[in-house]
């Protein structure tokens, strides 16, 4: 697929203020930005950049103040309130922080929770949640709750969430942010190794710079804005 | 208690000759049957000898018939079982203070149940919120996350209905045995308005949470 071809995500002169009447924070001050199918595009900076608030406008959870949002050439602000969900539901996988698996869920029920939400039944979903679940090396733990599994294994359940539905755009916030230094290195090992798909975007957003090596295109972000862009199979095809 | 025992009733011996299976009283007093004649020599001279004569009319004889010939001919006041009970009721309500402690005891319990188990609801919702942000972002809709809320409501709210009516059941079969709280009964009347106080507060918890959820930014989720 040519390059150009393959925009998944492209922002145009995104703003977001949050607030109003003197006391407003302008989080985003125009971000052009850019993710392709099959790569693994990293958004980074300090904190209170405006990382995050990008990563909620690109996924429709917040609407920007000015400026588009087209995922796969639809622009996702202009759909109405269902669609919009719909479109959520069957073209974004996320992968949290904090996990924010069900604890009353096991890591399989979880895992098949895009799933069941689109309208499969539960049996299927958790069965195809399980295969998943193998596929990731968590077949002795498919039928685990939460609190009995380590926070990688927690966050492997989460990506197995975020890929179970096989969505086309994966965004992750800070997916090693609370883990350690080894268990982080693995989940990102997983991440680029089984989200990052010809017909799938990745997204991660993060600060955890022993992890930058990973990407395929570094987008950095400061006080609002993307100061620079480092697009690492470019300079592999230039060089 | 037992055939054949004597009692000493104000100086005066008594024999028991035989037990009743009476209604238990309101209050915890003892009844005696006895001859009128006997009874005054047990219970002493007093102003009032008399309360009121208990009797049986004949088979096919209209009750509200007897009572006002009685009435008419002995100028007394002459009630049937049912108008007899709603008076014994009634001179408990207007002359004690027994209604008034009783309310007042319930509705606080009421009001405390309420306000502890809606509560505690709504906090098991507030602790979950970054769950359901999760889900919100997923693509789970309002509606769908609503009957959630809804369906823990009901299942916490039935076993708790089943928990408490349950143990309140073994303790009036444990209790209904026993002379001192023989009176005691669980009323099926009872029961129903549990169940209707119960689905009031899952009705009141549930509001308050699902009003949560519905507004909960889903962009929430991302924050720490």
């Amino acid at each position: 697929m040519n390059r150009e071809n393959s925009i998944a995500v492209l922002t145009r002169g995104l703003k977001k203020r949050f607030g109003g009447n003197g006391a407003s924070v302008e989080a985003l001050r125009g971000v052009d930005f850019q993710a392709r199918l099959g790569e693994l595009t990293f958004i980074v900076g300090p904190s209170g950049c405006g990382k995050t608030t990008l990563l909620s406008v690109i996924t429709g959870l917040l609407d920007p103040t000015e400026g588009e949002v087209d995922l796969f050439g639809q622009g996702i602000h202009r759909l109405p309130g269902t669609q919009q969900i719909d479109f959520r539901r069957q073209n974004l996988g996320f992968v949290f922080q904090q996990y924010n698996l069900l604890p009353a869920l096991t890591a399989a029920e979880n895992a098949a929770v895009p799933l069941i939400a689109g309208g499969v039944k539960w049996s299927e979903a958790v069965d195809r949640a399980k295969a998943l679940l193998d596929h990731l090396g968590l077949n002795g733990r498919r039928d685990a709750l939460p609190a009995k599994l380590s926070g990688g294994e927690q966050q492997r359940v989460a990506i197995a969430r975020a890929l179970v539905h096989e969505p086309r755009l994966v965004v992750c916030d800070e997916p090693t942010a609370a883990l350690d230094h080894a268990t982080g290195e693995k989940v990102m090992e997983l991440l680029a190794a089984k989200a990052v798909h010809p017909d799938r975007a990745v997204i991660v957003v993060t600060h955890d710079s022993r992890v930058f090596h990973y990407a395929d295109v570094i987008a950095e972000m400061d006080d609002g804005r993307i100061v620079k862009t480092e697009d690492k199979r470019l300079k592999e095809v230039l060089a | 208690m037992q055939v054949d025992r004597t009692l000493e009733l104000n100086d005066h011996k008594a024999v028991i000759v035989g037990i009743s299976d009476a209604s238990a009283p309101f209050l915890s007093v003892p009844i005696i049957h006895t001859r009128y004649s006997q009874a005054i020599n047990f219970v002493g001279r007093e102003r009032t000898q008399l309360s009121f004569v208990l009797a049986k009319s004949a088979a096919g004889v209209n009750l509200d018939e007897v009572t006002h010939r009685i009435q008419a001919q002995t100028g007394l006041l002459a009630r049937t079982t049912d108008e007899f009970r709603w008076d014994c009721i009634w001179y408990y309500l207007k002359n004690t203070g027994i209604p008034v402690n009783f309310g007042i005891t319930i509705t606080i319990a009421l009001i405390v149940g309420t306000v502890v188990a809606g509560q505690t609801f709504y906090l098991f919702t507030l602790e979950n919120l970054k769950q359901f942000g999760a889900l919100k972002a997923i693509g789970v809709t309002n509606w769908r996350l609503t009957r959630m809320v809804l369906l823990q409501a009901i299942t916490a709210g039935a076993i708790g209905f089943s928990l408490g009516t349950g143990m309140a059941a073994l303790f009036f079969e444990l209790t209904l045995r026993k002379i001192a709280t023989r009176g005691l009964v669980l009323w099926w009347q009872s029961v129903v308005l549990t169940a209707g106080c119960i689905l009031l507060v899952i009705i009141i918890a549930s509001l308050l949470s699902i009003r949560r959820v519905v507004v909960l930014e889903p962009a929430e989720v991302f924050r720490g």
